[in-house]
């Protein structure tokens, strides 16, 4: 029988298939269903093996050779983080230039805007839907070339891999295993991570699958990382995109821990996965995978951002004084001014604080509120006025806090389906922004002082 | 299920030296590259090419402990040695063709007269892993070139 077609253990170094003793609290010699099932599924095959496969020894097959680095116990997790920095490269940096050409396009259907001859209309069109619509369209080629490495990873099967590999980690330091599979998937988005926990076997480790799934960084903040890195750290982009990825999983790691030891005390349990063999990837299956995604993002952009940019132009368009008062008077400043100050420690300004608050509603909306709030159209000049508010290490701290605090309201409402608790719905949401609000604060005074 | 066969004791075995000689090759270059461009991150030394950057330095060390992590099995003549060689090649190449890849979007842009690439040039996008990766890969080519000859019959007298 080849290496491959063994179960492998995470934790465990391939070599158990069974839970450790103990898992259950009343049964000492209590073993997981799934796991015997999982064995006596490979006696079987074992056993037909033994009869009709001679195994020669010049034969050896290239997915065992792969596993060998790949898997391996020092190298694997190295390796991982390789790749997954290649992705966030690819993602960031050859994807510019196609955000630019649409960026240069809404700057023409901008222009052509400009001669609608009703000021209100004009500026609906104009800063409504083209500063903000369109300003979140300028991001669809970094989401396709995300989900287009994915997608290659994923139909290589590499991604099982890496799933393996980061929950042997886990398992090192005490965390339960089953977990990461849900966790991989919060890096599409946090709704289906959540949904996912329900594989997680004990009730004490899926509530902590759910607390700590919105902390991997969902595909709807990227917009937010590109826009701010580009801005702020052009040169290392790519790198730092990474560096919030690779936060979100530490985060989630460490709170993980962190609840383990305080609030849910209970043994691990290890992942049981069959790992497929590595295929070439197909370009028909990558590109039909890449667009069905990237198609979601539209069909989100033009349902309910849209709806979105229309409430914040209209907050941004009203206030106390009446219709199309200065955006200082408006009600969107109303409400960023009354929550600044609690924000004020972290170096964000009124602007930044309202767009963190509509950010609530969906993660894009902080990119589409930042375009609106600054009224202007296009990268350039929202960077322009992103510097005028924002310090490099203040900008790393708002990095920080979009990819701390809570996700979204679909995700609290998943949080609330999956836990059946308002206590628990409220302690995630409360904790993720207490926690975003310490990291970015933290961000703020060890970058104060690096930079001093 | 059919699955892909490599017949590697038989033909790959035979190239274990030359597997070997590329392993060293490979540690060395990408560890020595990958050190300058940490140091160069850190502000001690200039960048070898583009923008000193700390993590692209320790990404190309990586790829060097992949290639070193291979010497000893391979002098050992282990089974699956060839392992680490193989995967070391398959993670410069990925790196080689995002940098390939970062590098022709870049002169669309240029060439397109766009304007955040009104400034660059082809220094500008250089990166160690676009020179590194072709030095494996034809060592590697050079090694199946030989090993096709041995079979072959071609150089035996």
């Amino acid at each position: 029988m080849n290496k491959d077609s063994v179960v492998p253990v995470a934790g465990t170094d391939q070599e158990a298939t069974t839970g450790p003793a103990g898992q259950h609290d009343d049964d000492e010699s209590y073993i997981l269903p799934q796991i015997v099932l999982a064995e006596e599924r490979y006696r079987v095959i074992g056993e037909i093996l033994e009869e009709v496969y001679r195994p020669g020894k010049e034969r050896w097959l290239v997915s065992d050779m792969l596993d060998r680095v790949l898997l391996h116990k020092y190298l694997g997790v190295p390796v991982f983080l390789v790749t997954m920095w290649a992705m966030f490269t690819f993602t960031f940096e050859a994807s510019r230039v196609f955000s630019a050409l649409i960026e240069l396009f809404f700057e023409w259907l901008g222009t052509q805007a400009s001669l609608v001859p009703v000021p209100w209309l004009q500026s609906l069109i104009q800063q409504g839907l083209i500063g903000g619509v369109g300003f979140i369209l300028v991001f669809v080629p970094p989401i396709m070339f995300m989900y287009l490495s994915i997608a290659v990873l994923e139909d290589s099967g590499y991604l099982a891999r890496a799933a393996f590999v980061v929950d042997r980690a886990m398992m090192r330091i005490g965390l339960h295993g089953r977990s990461f599979i849900p966790l991989l998937l919060g890096f599409g988005c946090s709704v289906p991570a959540i949904m996912a926990a329900r594989t997680v076997d004990a009730p004490s480790n899926r509530l902590t699958t759910i607390l700590v799934a919105p902390l991997m960084s969902c595909s709807a903040r990227l917009p937010v990382y590109i826009l701010l890195a580009g801005v702020f750290f052009p040169a290392f982009a790519g790198t730092v995109v990474f560096a919030m990825y690779l936060l979100g999983i530490v985060m989630a790691v460490v709170m993980a821990l962190v609840f383990k030891n305080t609030l849910f005390r209970g043994e691990s349990s290890p992942l049981l996965m069959e790992l497929p063999t590595y295929q070439r990837p197909t370009v028909h299956g990558v590109f039909r995978h890449t667009w069905d995604r990237t198609l979601l993002f539209l069909k989100k952009a033009g349902s309910y951002l849209l709806v979105g940019a229309l409430v914040l132009w209209c907050l941004s368009y009203v206030g106390p004084g009446g219709l199309d008062v200065p955006l200082s008077e408006s009600y969107i400043a109303l409400l960023g001014h009354f929550l600044a100050p609690v924000f004020a420690p972290l170096g964000f300004s009124w602007q930044i604080v309202s767009a963190l608050v509509f950010g609530l509603f969906a993660k894009e909306v902080v990119v589409e509120s930042l375009s609106i709030i600054f009224s202007v159209e296009g990268g350039a000049a929202i960077g322009a006025a992103l510097t005028g508010v924002l310090t490099p290490v203040s900008a790393l701290a708002l990095m920080v806090f979009v990819l701390l605090y809570t996700p979204c309201i679909a995700t609290i409402g998943t949080t609330h389906k999956e836990t059946g608790s308002w206590a628990w719905t409220a302690f995630s949401v409360v904790y993720q922004l207490v926690l975003a609000y310490l990291m970015a604060l933290a961000v703020v005074v060890i970058g104060g002082l690096l930079v001093a | 299920m059919r699955r892909p066969r490599m017949s590697l004791n038989g033909k790959v075995r035979e190239q274990y030296g030359g597997l070997l000689v590329m392993s060293v090759i490979g540690a060395a270059a990408y560890g020595a590259l990958g050190l300058a461009e940490c140091l160069a991150g850190v502000g001690l030394t200039a960048s070898v090419a583009g923008h000193p950057d700390l993590v692209r330095g320790a990404i190309m060390l990586v790829v060097a402990m992949v290639f070193a992590a291979g010497v000893r099995p391979l002098r050992r003549r282990e089974d699956d040695a060839a392992a680490f060689a193989v995967v070391g090649v398959l993670l410069g190449g990925i790196l080689f063709v995002i940098e390939l890849a970062v590098l022709l979007t870049d002169m669309l842009g240029w060439a397109l007269r766009l304007e955040d690439w009104l400034s660059w040039s082809l220094m500008d996008s250089l990166d160690a892993s676009l020179f590194l990766f072709p030095l494996c890969a034809s060592l590697l080519a050079l090694l199946s070139l030989r090993s096709t000859s041995v079979s072959t019959g071609g150089d035996q007298p």
